[in-house]
C-alpha cells in the first residue's frame, strides 16, 4: 500500500491512464479533427483554444498528438512484447541446452548486442519497408539480445535448483520441466525488464518515426510530429517542443511506474 | 527539368551527418567574415570569398547529365552556353556564339563562335569541341535526359570551319534555341566530353567564370575564379573576371541550420529558405531572392490508365474541389500566387485559365452526382460500393499535398499520399504504377507540356490517351512562327486544364537569402542563379 501512495507512482499512473484513454478513445480527449484545419489560424502559439498551438496547415497540434498516441504506443508495446517473447525463448533454449548450442547462440547474441539497437532497427526497417509494424519489429529485434541474456542467466540458476532435480527424478519430460517449472520462475525478471524496456521502446519508435520511417502523412505519430515541426523551429518552436514534451512525460511515467512497482523488490 | 524546390524533409540518416558537417565547415569558414573590411558601399570589399549553403548534395556536377536544380546551379558557374536568354523579355542573345541563324522549318541551326575563348585547361573553344559535346550528349541519351530533350531529333553537327558549324535535326525543333541557353547544353572541354559519364559527374572543365576546385561528396563543393575570363554575354553586369575569388558550397540539408547559419554569419548565402522564414529575412540585414519557377507548376500529373483516373468527371471534380488560393496561402511563398493555368504565370506562352481552375465545389458535386456517385456515411463519395479515392505519389512538397488532401476530403474525395524516396518516384514512373504524381517541371518554354504529356517523350509523366492533344503537342514543337505557335499553345493549355490531365496545386517560388553585404546575385529565366556579377560589398 505504501508503495502505491508514493507521489511519483501516483503521478505516473495518472499520466498513463490519460495516455491509455488517448490510445483507446482519442475522440474523448481531442477537441478538434486531427486531419482538418481549424479555419485560417495557422502557426498560432499555444492558447486556451489550442493547448499546443496550431501547425502550418492550421491543424490543432494537441489533437494530432492525442491521435498520434495510438500508433506510437502500440508500436512500442508490440516491440517490447516481441523482444521479450523472442529473447525469452532464445534465452530459455540457450540456458537449458548448455554446451555447444549455448555457446553458439550466445555468440550470436554477443554480435547483436555489439550493434546499437537503433542501428539494428534502422537496418530492419530499411529492408522491410516503412510503417509502424516494421518499426515495431526492428525495435523489438534490437531489444532481443538483452532479454535473451537475462533469461539465460535465470534459467542457468534455476536448472540446478532442487525442485528441478526432483521433477527430473519423477520422470517428467524435458519440455514439461522447461515450460511448467523453469519458465514461470525465470520470467519474473523478464517482466520487470520489459516495463523499463517499454520506455526505451517508446523513445526508439519515436526516433525512427522522426527519421521518416513511420506512417504516410497525414497520419500523426509522435516522432513525425516533432520532425514536421523542425523546419519551423525558429518561428514556431512549440510545434516540436509540445510533442517532444509529451514523449518525455510518457517515458518518465512508464519508467517511474516500472521502478516503483517492479524494480525495488 | 525536374524541379526540387523543397526536398522531402524526412531524409533518412542524412540530417545528423549534415549537422555534423555543418559544424565542421562552419569552423573552417570562420575566417572569411573577419577579412571583409572595406566599407565603401557598392564597391568590392577586400576579401571576395563567400560561403553559400546548399540544401542537398549535387550528386553529379556535370550540367549536361544532371536534372537536379542544385547541380544545375553549380554547373552554370562552371560552363557557358552558346546563347543566353534575357529573363525579363525571354529574348535570345549571343554568348559563346556571336551569331546564329535557323532555317525556315527549324531543322538546322547555324552558329558562329566567338574568337579567343578558352577552356580552363587551356584548350581553345572550336566547332569540333561543340560537335563533340552534342555527339556525347546524344550518346548519353537518357542519362542526360534534359540535354537530350533539347537535342530531340539530333542528327549531327556539321563543322564548316574552326568557328562555324550547323546543328541538324531530323524534324523541326523550335525549342532548341532556348535549350542552347541552358547549362544543360553548357559547353565542356574536349577531354570532359570524351570522359565517361561517371568521371564527368565528379569533375568537369568548362569555359565558365569559375573553375571547380574541390568536390567532396555529401560535404562541400568549392569553386574559384577563372583568371582571364572575358566572354560573358551582354546580359551580364560587367566584363572581365568574376568579382568573387572563391565560393564554398557546404551541403547543409537541414533548413533550420541554413537559416541559423545565415543569421550567425557562418554563411553568406543560403539556398532554399522555407517560406515560413520569409519574414525573418525581410529586413535591412539580409537580401531575399524570390524567383518563381517557370514551366508546369507543382501539380497532380495524372495517369489516365490507372484506377479511377480514366474517368473525366472524377478528374474534373478533383480540379474543381481545390481552392488554390488557400493552398498558396497555407503552403506558398508570400510573393507567390496561385496557379491559373497548367503553365506558371512566368512561363512564355502562359494563358490565364483562372476561370477553368476556379474553386467550384458545387460544380464538382454536380459532375460526380451526374456520374452516379453518392455521398457515403463517412462523407466520401461512393458508387456501387466503390469509394472515390486516388493516390498521389511524390517525393517533396508534402505540405502542399496535405493541404490539397484536406480540401478534397471536405468535398467528398479521398486522396491518399504516398511519400517516397527520389529513386522510388522515378521507379514508379518507369513501371507506370501510379494514379497521379505530385511534381512540377521547370522549363522556360511551353514545350514543358510536351515533355510531360507526349506519348513520344522520354520524360513522359502524364499518361494520356488523347490524339487531338498529342497532335497539338507535336505541332507546337514544329511551329516556327511565334503567333501561330502561341495559338496552339493556348489550345493545349485549355485542353489539359479542362480535361484535368494536369491538376495544378501551387506555383513554386524558389527562395534564397543572403547577407546584405552580398550584392549582384542574378537569376536566369529558369530561376537559376548566376554568381558572375556577385560581390561582397562593405
Amino acid at each position: 500500500m505504501r508503495r502505491l501512495l508514493n507521489p511519483v507512482t501516483l503521478l505516473s499512473a495518472l499520466v498513463l491512464v490519460v495516455t491509455l484513454i488517448a490510445v483507446i478513445w482519442p475522440g474523448l480527449l481531442a477537441p478538434y479533427d486531427p486531419f482538418d484545419s481549424v479555419g485560417d489560424a495557422r502557426l498560432e502559439a499555444p492558447s486556451a483554444a489550442h493547448l499546443f498551438g496550431t501547425d502550418a496547415l492550421a491543424r490543432d497540434v494537441f489533437s494530432r498528438v492525442v491521435y498520434g498516441a495510438r500508433l506510437s504506443l502500440l508500436a512500442a508495446v508490440l516491440a517490447t512484447t516481441a523482444g521479450a517473447v523472442l529473447g525469452g525463448l532464445v534465452g530459455l533454449i540457450s540456458g537449458t541446452a548448455g554446451g555447444r548450442v549455448d555457446f553458439a547462440i550466445m555468440r550470436v547474441i554477443d554480435v547483436m548486442l555489439a550493434i546499437p539497437g537503433i542501428l539494428l532497427a534502422l537496418i530492419v526497417v530499411a529492408s522491410l519497408g516503412f510503417g509502424a509494424v516494421s518499426i515495431a519489429i526492428g525495435v523489438g529485434l534490437g531489444a532481443t539480445g538483452s532479454f535473451a541474456r537475462v533469461m539465460r542467466a535465470q534459467v542457468m540458476r534455476i536448472r540446478n535448483e532442487e525442485y528441478i532435480e526432483a521433477a527430473r527424478t519423477m520422470g517428467l519430460r524435458r519440455p514439461t520441466i522447461l515450460f511448467r517449472h523453469v519458465m514461470p520462475n525465470a520470467s519474473q525478471p523478464i517482466v520487470a525488464m520489459a516495463s523499463t524496456e517499454l520506455a526505451l521502446a517508446i523513445l526508439a519508435v519515436s526516433a525512427l518515426s522522426f527519421l521518416g520511417f513511420g506512417a504516410q502523412p497525414p497520419t500523426p505519430e509522435w516522432g513525425s510530429l516533432v520532425s514536421d515541426g523542425r523546419q519551423f523551429i525558429a518561428t514556431a518552436p512549440w510545434l516540436s517542443i509540445m510533442p517532444g514534451s509529451v514523449i518525455l512525460v510518457v517515458v518518465l511515467a512508464v519508467n517511474g511506474l516500472a521502478r516503483n512497482l517492479g524494480g525495488n523488490r | 527539368m525536374t524541379n526540387f524546390p523543397r526536398p522531402r524533409r524526412r531524409l533518412l540518416a542524412a540530417p545528423a551527418a549534415a549537422v555534423a558537417a555543418a559544424t565542421l565547415l562552419a569552423a573552417c569558414s570562420g575566417g572569411t567574415e573577419a577579412e571583409e573590411t572595406t566599407d565603401a558601399s557598392g564597391t568590392p570589399a577586400a576579401a571576395q570569398d563567400v560561403v553559400f549553403a546548399l540544401k542537398e548534395d549535387p550528386t553529379c556536377l556535370d550540367p549536361q547529365q544532371t536534372s537536379m536544380t542544385t547541380s544545375l546551379n553549380i554547373g552554370r558557374q562552371l560552363t557557358d552556353s552558346l546563347l543566353d536568354q534575357d529573363p525579363e523579355t525571354g529574348d535570345i542573345v549571343p554568348w559563346l556564339a556571336t551569331d546564329w541563324s535557323v532555317n525556315d522549318d527549324a531543322t538546322a541551326y547555324t552558329f558562329t563562335l566567338a574568337e579567343g575563348v578558352t577552356f580552363s585547361d587551356g584548350t581553345p573553344l572550336t566547332s569540333d569541341v561543340v560537335a563533340a559535346n552534342f555527339d556525347a550528349i546524344n550518346e548519353l541519351g537518357d542519362a542526360a535526359s534534359l540535354a537530350s530533350a533539347y537535342l530531340a531529333g539530333y542528327t549531327g553537327t556539321d563543322v564548316t570551319s574552326e568557328t562555324e558549324f550547323t546543328v541538324s535535326f531530323s524534324e523541326p525543333n523550335v525549342q532548341f534555341a532556348q535549350g542552347a541557353t541552358t547549362m544543360s547544353l553548357g559547353i565542356l572541354s574536349a577531354d570532359s566530353a570524351a570522359a565517361t559519364a561517371e568521371e564527368r559527374c565528379l569533375a568537369v572543365v568548362g569555359t565558365g567564370p569559375f573553375v571547380l576546385d574541390d568536390y567532396t561528396v555529401n560535404d562541400s563543393v568549392t569553386i574559384v575564379k577563372r583568371e582571364g575570363y572575358d566572354w560573358g554575354s551582354e546580359l551580364r553586369g560587367h566584363t572581365g573576371d568574376a568579382y568573387l575569388d572563391s565560393v564554398t558550397f557546404p551541403i547543409i540539408t537541414e533548413a533550420s541550420v541554413r537559416t541559423g547559419g545565415l543569421e550567425s554569419g557562418e554563411y553568406d548565402l543560403i539556398q532554399d529558405v522555407p517560406y515560413i522564414d520569409e519574414a525573418r529575412f525581410t529586413n535591412d540585414e539580409y537580401r531575399l531572392y524570390a524567383a518563381a519557377n517557370p514551366g508546369v507548376p507543382n501539380s497532380f500529373v495524372i495517369n489516365t490508365a490507372h484506377g479511377l483516373m480514366g474517368e473525366t468527371a472524377v478528374r474534373q471534380a478533383i480540379t474543381k474541389s481545390l481552392d488554390r488560393d488557400q493552398i498558396n496561402l497555407l503552403t506558398g511563398s508570400a510573393s507567390g500566387q496561385a496557379p491559373t493555368s497548367v503553365l506558371t504565370s512566368s512561363t512564355p506562352g502562359y494563358t490565364d485559365l483562372g476561370d477553368t481552375l476556379a474553386y467550384d465545389p458545387e460544380g464538382a458535386a454536380a459532375l460526380l452526382e451526374a456520374d452516379g456517385w453518392e455521398l457515403g456515411a463517412d462523407g466520401i463519395y461512393e458508387r456501387g460500393g466503390e469509394t472515390l479515392t486516388f493516390t498521389v505519389t511524390a517525393f517533396y512538397a508534402q505540405d502542399v499535398l496535405e493541404a490539397a488532401q484536406m480540401q478534397l476530403a471536405d468535398n467528398g474525395i479521398d486522396m491518399q499520399i504516398n511519400m517516397v524516396a527520389v529513386g522510388d518516384f522515378f521507379g514508379a514512373i518507369a513501371t507506370g504504377d501510379y494514379d497521379a504524381l505530385g511534381a512540377g517541371l521547370t522549363r522556360t518554354d511551353p514545350d514543358a507540356l510536351r515533355v510531360m504529356l507526349s506519348a513520344e517523350s522520354t520524360g513522359r509523366w502524364g499518361i494520356v490517351d488523347d490524339a487531338e492533344l498529342e497532335a497539338l503537342l507535336q505541332e507546337q514543337a514544329a511551329t516556327v512562327d511565334t503567333a501561330a505557335r502561341q495559338a496552339i499553345v493556348d489550345e493545349i493549355q485549355q485542353i489539359v486544364a479542362e480535361q484535368a490531365y494536369v491538376i495544378p496545386t501551387l506555383e513554386t517560388v524558389q527562395l534564397h537569402a543572403s547577407a546584405a553585404a552580398v550584392d549582384g546575385l542574378t537569376f536566369d529565366s529558369a530561376a537559376r542563379f548566376n554568381l558572375y556579377d556577385a560581390m561582397v560589398v562593405g
